[in-house]
Order: structure tokens, then sequence, then C-alpha cells
């Protein structure tokens, strides 16, 4: 059973199309996470599920509902940007914002104080919003978002600008709530946080889906045309080598692309100088988005958008 | 409804639980009252220095009996409760051996050199009223101090009568009792009742009929401006803070709009409550207030002023919403309110007209400006002669539908403003928002 399904949705707004013929199936208990670079189509997409915003075509259906705001009260949103009440205290906010979920003040108040005291914010619960930290801030606003027990979680951007301590609860709560059934869509800029965290991930770009699957068909896609390496002297020489396409340094190691045969180019390095790590790899999901949407991949879209056919 | 029912209560206490609104709660009373007060006292702290004027006779004939009338009012008329109320006028006959200088400015020198208030100069021709120079010209630099010119006028013009007839040959005390003034009486209508007994017609009370109505109908237009446009700072700052995202992902835009509306609802009617009834606890309590007030603080009137007070809400409030919605920055929002506070203003701007004429041409065409209806109309209905049930009926016809379009046009802006970024839309946008699909 999905939890949410698209089908064929676009909507645009003016002459920009914000998504395009978009269809994506998540299902239930999975941890979806949507990636793409700022102004791709996730929000709108993320907001069309909410039934905030309206298609210009296509259908939506969630949690069973199909076209109407019926399901909402079952869903939990935490916006990319926080919004609470600066003057509102912590408990009158979420008592508040889990009454607009249909949920009674009792109910309300005894979700909130266990996730209160989980995150360490037992001793806030009478202060005005305005009178905490960011980082407590970002923790009540995702208490209002689960307090009222969602089937459906959307997070949008749910670690930005937490410290590593407030960062890891999140995450655990997050992974907690799948693994009792929440289905969860989480979009997010942290690859890494995607490639650890997600089942499934879905890539828009420019309003069109580029990529959707589980991490290691999209890497199959990709092909194992990722070498790790580390070499003794100049790293300056393999730029110089015919068979590679690209060179990201990431400190420790140099991530190279390869067009050619892998063992011609260790074969020639090690007649050059000393190679002290050398490892063929499948590309991270981070090399992947920056194939998509990186500055060079600008006006190549077409062959994204045919990859990632493949892909689904 | 319960998601309406909870906006419209968490809203309501958000709003009367501020400091702001405690404090406009017992500053409204006090700007209102305070302003009477304020004039009451004023007139009191009356400058009472004294005053001292010129007058130049060139008849010959009046300076004596001035001189004379001005001594008497000085003693008699300048004391209250043994309390100086006015200031002295001191009289100065002109010396035109003072001054070497032509009469006027010499005069206008010392008019400047703040020894004299101003000078009067009286024609030589004066009394006789076919006369050639029949001057009677004040001169003074500060014409807003009046009293001493109109006490000047009075007192001259008597004594005048009085000559002219003694010279045509007439008793000039005679002529005083044969002139004196009757006052007109204002009434309102007798009426016969059932059993046929004539009901005579009332002496008509001006503060019963036409100082309640008009300060009802005030308090009508503040709690409109108390509550209304305070919705769109409300609205703006939940959009600015991205609160509005969080709730329109579990309440329509149509509900959260209703619930907001219906709370402005709630707090102008807690001021009412409060106002209305401090007023009413006043005027049934204390003895001194007149029959005819109490009775004009009638529950039918009292009905109409809720009735007007609920659509005004709806429709300013929906107007306030719908252009916070619409806004993104505070500098936007107060460009697009200007339009909307003028036409909130308008019953105000007019009031003077439409009291003096209740069913005259410009109040009836306001009573059907749905804008203005609820305060126009307020006003004809509560204040004699009243509006026609016919008149009532079209206006409040068109009225609710009025208020039902604005409500509804406010639901669509709102809806599409609440997320929206960026730009904040002209007036012409706003349109185009409205027929979009």
């Amino acid at each position: 059973m999905d939890a949410v399904r698209l089908t064929n949705v676009t909507k645009s707004y003016g002459d920009h199309i914000a998504v395009n013929d978009l269809s994506l199936r998540v299902p239930a208990g999975a941890i979806y996470g949507f990636i793409g670079p700022n102004g791709s189509g996730k929000t709108t997409t993320l907001r069309m599920i909410l039934h905030i915003i309206h298609p210009d075509s296509g259908s939506i259906e969630v949690l069973g509902e199909a076209a109407t705001r019926a399901a909402n009260d079952r869903i939990g949103y935490l916006p990319e940007e926080r919004g609470l009440y600066k003057k509102m205290k912590v408990r009158d906010l979420l008592t508040y914002y889990a009454a607009l979920k249909g949920v009674s003040g009792a109910d309300a108040r005894r979700e909130g104080e266990t996730w209160l005291e989980r995150f360490d914010l037992t001793g806030n619960a009478t202060r005005p919003v305005e009178t905490l930290s960011k980082g407590m801030a970002q923790k009540v606003q995702f208490i209002a978002t689960v307090l009222t027990r969602p089937e459906l979680l959307i997070l949008d951007e749910p670690f930005a600008g937490l410290d590593p301590v407030n960062h890891d609860a999140l995450r655990l709560a997050i992974l907690e709530l799948a693994r009792q059934g929440t289905t969860v869509i989480f979009s997010t800029h942290d690859m890494s946080m995607a490639e650890k965290m997600c089942d499934r991930i879905f890539m828009i770009f420019k309003g069109d889906k580029v990529l959707d699957g589980t991490l290691d068909s999209i890497q199959e896609a990709y092909g194992a045309d990722t070498v790790r390496l580390r070499v003794g002297g100049d790293a300056g020489l393999l730029a110089e080598h015919p068979a590679v396409e690209r060179v990201t340094d990431m400190g420790h190691y140099q991530e190279v692309r390869l067009s050619g045969d892998p063992q011609a180019l260790l074969q020639s390095l090690v007649a050059r100088t000393s190679v002290q790590l050398f490892e063929i790899a499948r590309p991270s999901l981070n090399e992947i988005f920056v194939r998509i949407a990186g500055p060079e991949a600008q006006d190549a879209v077409a062959t994204s958008a045919a990859l990632a056919d493949q892909v689904a | 409804m319960s998601k309406i029912r909870t906006v419209m209560f968490t809203e309501y206490l958000r709003a009367v639980r501020t400091k702001a609104f405690i404090i406009g709660v017992l500053l409204m009373p006090l700007m209102f009252g305070g302003g009477i007060i304020a004039m009451a006292l004023a007139e009191q702290a009356k400058d009472t220095a004294d005053r001292h004027f010129v007058v130049v006779d060139e008849s010959g004939v009046l300076l004596p009996m001035l001189a004379a009338a001005l001594d008497e009012r000085n003693e008699q008329s300048l004391f209250e409760d043994d309390e100086q109320v006015d200031p002295r006028w001191v009289l100065e006959a002109y010396d035109p051996a003072a001054s070497a200088e032509r009469m006027d400015v010499a005069l206008s020198d010392r008019i400047e050199n703040k020894e004299i208030l101003g000078f009067l100069v009286i024609g030589p021709d004066i009394v006789d009223p076919d006369g050639a120079d029949r001057r009677l010209a004040w001169y003074t630099d500060t014409p807003t101090y009046d009293d001493l010119a109109d006490w000047l006028g009075a007192t001259i013009n008597n004594e005048l009568r009085r000559l002219r007839f003694t010279e045509a040959g007439l008793d000039g005390t005679l002529v005083d009792h044969l002139s004196a003034r009757e006052r007109v009486n204002t009434l309102g209508l007798a009426s016969v009742n059932e059993q046929g007994e004539v009901s005579e017609a009332e002496e008509s009370n001006m503060a019963a009929t036409v100082a309640i109505p008009i300060g009802l109908a005030m308090l009508l237009f503040m709690l409109v401006m108390m509550s209304t446009p305070a919705l769109m700072n409300n609205v703006l700052e939940e959009k600015m803070q991205k609160i509005a995202e969080v709730l329109v992902s579990s309440v329509s835009p149509f509900g959260l709009l209703l619930g907001k509306l219906l709370s402005a609802v709630l707090v102008s009617l807690t001021l009412a409550i409060l106002y209305v009834g401090a007023i009413l606890l006043f005027v049934h309590n204390v003895d001194q207030v007149p029959a005819a007030i109490v009775d004009a603080i009638s529950p039918g009137v009292l009905a109409w002023f809720v009735f007007f007070m609920l659509m005004a809400l709806l429709i300013y409030g929906s107007i306030f919403s719908a252009l916070g919605a619409a806004c993104s920055e505070i500098q936007d929002a107060q460009t697009l309110m200007m339009p909307a506070m003028m036409v909130l203003i308008i019953p105000m701007m007019f009031l003077g007209p439409i009291i003096k004429s209740p069913d005259g041409a410009l109040a009836t065409a306001l009573s059907y400006f749905p804008p203005a209806t609820p305060v126009v109309m307020f006003l004809r209905i509560s204040m004699p002669p009243g509006a026609e049930w016919w008149e009532i009926t079209v206006a409040i016809v068109v009225m609710v539908i009025f208020t039902l379009g604005c409500v509804l046009a406010a639901s669509k802006i709102f809806r599409i403003g609440i997320l929206s970024q960026g730009q904040t839309p002209s007036y012409r946008k706003l349109v185009g928002w409205l027929v979009s699909r």
C-alpha cells in the first residue's frame, strides 16, 4: 500500500513550471529522501502532498484519500522555515498545534510531556518561545509535528542548523518513528544523511524527476566509473590523464570519474608515482547529485532524465 | 468546525491577554471622556490676565456709555463663586496728544509692543443710519480672541438702536420691550394611541435624540478600528514568521480566515459589552440622568448596534486579513492599507451633514453604500426621523451580499497570498488573483 501516490502531477506559476508531469509512489513505512537543488520543486511537491496548493493537472492520493485535505490530520508537517508564535508559551503552543489536528488537550499534554522530556525541554514548557535558543525552538517545532502521532511525517530540511547532539537526537527519533510504522518523507541537502537514513531517494531537478529508487539501484545505474585514490607527490598529474573526466578533492583522497579502463589508469600511475590508495567504487549520492545538477551538467538535463527512466 | 472554533478562541485569548489590549480598553474611554474633560478643564483654565484696549470714538457720543457698560460688566460678571473666570477689560480713550504719528500707526505700534490687545475706531456718523462714515473697526493682531470684539459689537449696537429710535421720536425702552425675542422650542410628534387618546408631543431632548446615536455610532466605528486593522498585522506576522504554512497544513485557509474573523468579532463584543455595560450601569444608577437618555439606549437600538457591528467587522476584517496575507513586508502593508482606511472613515468624514439631515440625499446615498452602511444606517435608524422599513431592508440586503462577497474574495486572496513570497502585489494584481482559478 502506498502512503502517497502522485500521478502525472504538473504545477506551474505563470510561465515557470515548478513540477512537470511527476509520478511518484511512496510506500507506507518507508523513509523517502527528497533531494534536489534549491528552487527545483521540492517544496512545491511537499505542499501539493499536503493539499496546501493544488496541482494544475494530475492526481494526488495521500493515505488513501484522493484530492482532499481529509488525510491532513494524519500528517505531521515540519516546514523548511520554522514557524512558531514568539510570545506563546511552549506548552500552549504544542496544545494549539495539536488541537488544529483534532487532538484533544489532554492527549496533547500527555504526549507533549513525553517528548519534552525526551528532548530535555521539560523545564522550558512554560517559557515563551522567544526565550528559547534556536536549537530548542527547532526541537519544539519537531515535537509539534510528531505530537499527534501522524501516520505520515513530512520533514523539510529537519536537520538544518542543529548542533551534532541535537542532530543525533532528532535522527534517532525519526528512525524510531519509522520503525513504529510512520512513513517519513524528508527533504535534505545533506547527501550523506540521505544515504544513511533513506530507504529510497527521489531527486527533482528543474521540476523534472531525475532520480527515484533505492540508493543501490541509483548507484547501479551510474555504474562503477569512480575511483578513489591517493598518490604520492603531485595529484595534478591525474587531471592530465586522458581517461580522467573529473577529479574531486576529498581531502584525504581524490575521487576520480573515469571514462576508460581503471586498470590502464592504475598502470600509468604506478609507472609515474607511488600509489597509496586505489579503490574502484560506485559514485556517492553527492557525486551523482553534482553530475545531475552541477554547473557542467546544466545543459545535459535530458541525459539525466533518460538515466532516471532506466533507474525507475 | 471544531478547528475554526480552536482558531477563534486561541486568537481571541492571544488578543485579549496582551498588555496592548488592556491598555487600549482603558485608553479609549480616556481618549473620548478625557477629550471632553480636557475641553471643560481648558474652558476653566481661562487666561484671566487684564486686556487693555483703546477706543477712538470719532462720533463723540458712544464712549461714556461704553465705559459705563464696561464698568458694569467688570464688576458683575467676572467672578463665579469668588473665582475669576474672565479677564478684566480695561478701556482707554484715545489721546491724540500722546503721539505725533498717525493714529492707526501709533496704536498698531502699541499692539505690537503688547501694551494693548487692539483698538476700536468708531466712525463720526455712526448714529445716523444713513451717515457717510459709520465705521466700527476693530484692529488687533489676535483675531482669534473674539470675546471682546463680540461684546463691543453687541453693546454698541444696543446703544445705537436706542439712540436711533429716540432720534426718530420713539421711546427706546418701549422699543426694547416690544422687540423682545422669543425662543423656538423643538418638539417631537404628537400621536394617538389605540384608545384614541392623544399623547402630547414632548420637548425633544438633544442629548437623547442626537448624542446617544452619535456616541454609539462612534463606538461602533472605534470598535471596528480597534480590531480589524490588527487582523492585518496578525496575518502578516504569521506569514512573515512562516507560521502560516504550519497552520494551513492543518486548517483550510478559509477555516483559518473564518476563525480569525470570528475572533475579531469576539474581541469587539467583549469591548462592546464592557463599554455599553458601563454606560448602562451609569445611566440606570445615576438619578441626574434624564429619562429620555435612559429610553434612548433601548434594547432595539442596542440590537441594531450589535448587528451593524458584526457586519462591519466581517467587511473590514476580511479586507484587512486579505491585505495582510497579500503582503510580505510591513511597509507594503501600510501602503495597501491606506485606501481601505479611507473607505472605513467615510462615515466619520460626513458625520456632520448626516446628523444635520439624517434623511437627506447624502445620508440616504451613504446608507446604501455597503462599506458605509453599518455606521450610517445605524445613525439613520436610531436618530429621528428614522429610516423607512423598506430603506432598511434594501440597505441590509445590499450590505449582507457585499459582506459575503468580501469574505469570499478575502478567502481567495488569503489562500493565494498566505504562501506567496516576494513582491507585494498591487490592487490590480489582487483583482487578478480574484479572477484566477
